[in-house]
């Protein structure tokens, strides 16, 4: 006799009620948690480089995500901040198991905001909630103007896009009014925000509206 | 990419199911993968391939139903592709639009040998099973 089941269960369903359990542990902390995205090279760690040491109201924290190496989380010792890297040996994306084991490592009892740092990738961890409470996506000038239409779950999994690199923008073609047009299209309610983690164009604004976040979420 | 991950965590959820219904052989699993869910059915197939065996999944059949990407007007109400040139409405060119369908992940149903319905275990709360002929 063969027996058929019906399921109807979202393939991540675990990973999904991990990120929900992750999130009422965050709440419980009184800790506010964003999630960042990027394509390799885009500048996750130049944002969090650029962000941490402007804040002044909140205490953050970071969970660094790589694939391998722990360059990142040695670019971030400095700030002098907790800070734990994970280490996905070959992983293209962070799941929630990995946050919840991360944790495990963190001093978070003086925290406001916890930043993770998500693999270099557009296409994996757009899938996988880690139970943070803003997704932020980082697209740099000199990747084109196509990456939203491309990587269509990324941009409209995020609330928040970075467009990062602007000092760039006279040597490209890249088209800024397009990119936001189209971001718009998809998402009307998207934040976005132009900065150059080079030359500071840009990071006193998303500072000033990330601080503000952070305390009215809470 | 992360094709193997989606596999693996698919396994667990009917692996875990089919236990608690005492069916020891799975010979159908059917997805529902959207076109920018992010996942590649090909990608999908070879991951199954590989973390099957060995496990009362391998040899199974998978079957990969694809979900085309399909856009909403939240103003005229067309429904319509995303083409490349971007995400308005063809209709009324207005850029209020919706994604309803294209991101799917998810396990519709399995098909199981040696089961053991009838006796009215059920799985983790969330399956319903009907027996078929077979």
């Amino acid at each position: 006799m063969s027996v058929k089941v019906v399921v109807g269960k979202d393939i991540l369903a675990v990973n999904r009620k991990r990120a929900e359990d992750l999130r009422a542990r965050f709440k419980q902390m009184g800790i506010k948690v964003v999630n960042i995205l990027s394509s390799p090279g885009a500048g996750k760690t130049s944002v969090l480089e650029a962000t941490i040491p402007k804040l002044q109201k909140v205490r953050a924290a970071v969970i660094e995500g790589d694939v391998a190496t722990t360059r990142d989380a040695e670019r971030l010792s400095h700030l002098g901040i907790p800070l734990v890297q994970i280490t996905t040996l070959g992983a293209c994306h962070l799941d929630a198991s990995m946050v919840w084991k991360a944790l495990e490592e963190m001093d978070l009892s003086r925290v406001d905001l916890l930043f993770i740092e998500n693999v270099g990738n557009l296409i994996c961890p757009a899938s996988f909630d880690l139970g943070e409470n803003l997704r932020v996506v980082v697209l740099s000038v000199a990747e084109g103007t196509d990456k939203p239409a491309k990587y269509p779950a990324a941009f409209l999994s995020s609330q928040v896009v970075l467009i990062n690199k602007t000092d760039l923008l006279p040597y490209t073609d890249f088209d800024l009014k397009r990119v936001l047009g189209e971001v718009r299209a998809m998402k009307p309610d998207m934040r976005t925000f132009t900065i150059s983690c080079r030359t500071g164009e840009g990071i006193d604004k998303w500072v000033e509206w990330l601080e503000e976040w952070v305390r009215e979420a809470q | 990419m992360h094709e193997l991950s989606l596999i693996t965590a698919m396994m667990d959820l009917i692996l875990k199911d089919a236990q608690s219904r005492g069916i020891r052989k799975i010979t159908r699993v059917e997805l529902k993968v959207g076109e920018f869910s992010g996942a590649y059915p090909h990608a999908l197939r070879e991951a199954f391939a590989v973390a099957s065996r060995g496990t009362p999944m391998e040899g199974a059949e998978l079957v990969i139903e694809e979900v085309p990407a399909e856009l909403r007007c939240r103003e005229c109400g067309a429904v319509f592709r995303p083409s490349e040139t971007g995400w308005a409405c063809p209709s009324c060119r207005s850029q209020n639009v919706l994604l309803q369908g294209g991101l799917e992940l998810e396990i519709q149903s399995y098909h199981g040998r040696d089961g053991d319905v009838g006796q009215g275990r059920s799985g983790q709360g969330y399956s319903s099973g009907e027996q078929e002929e077979g």
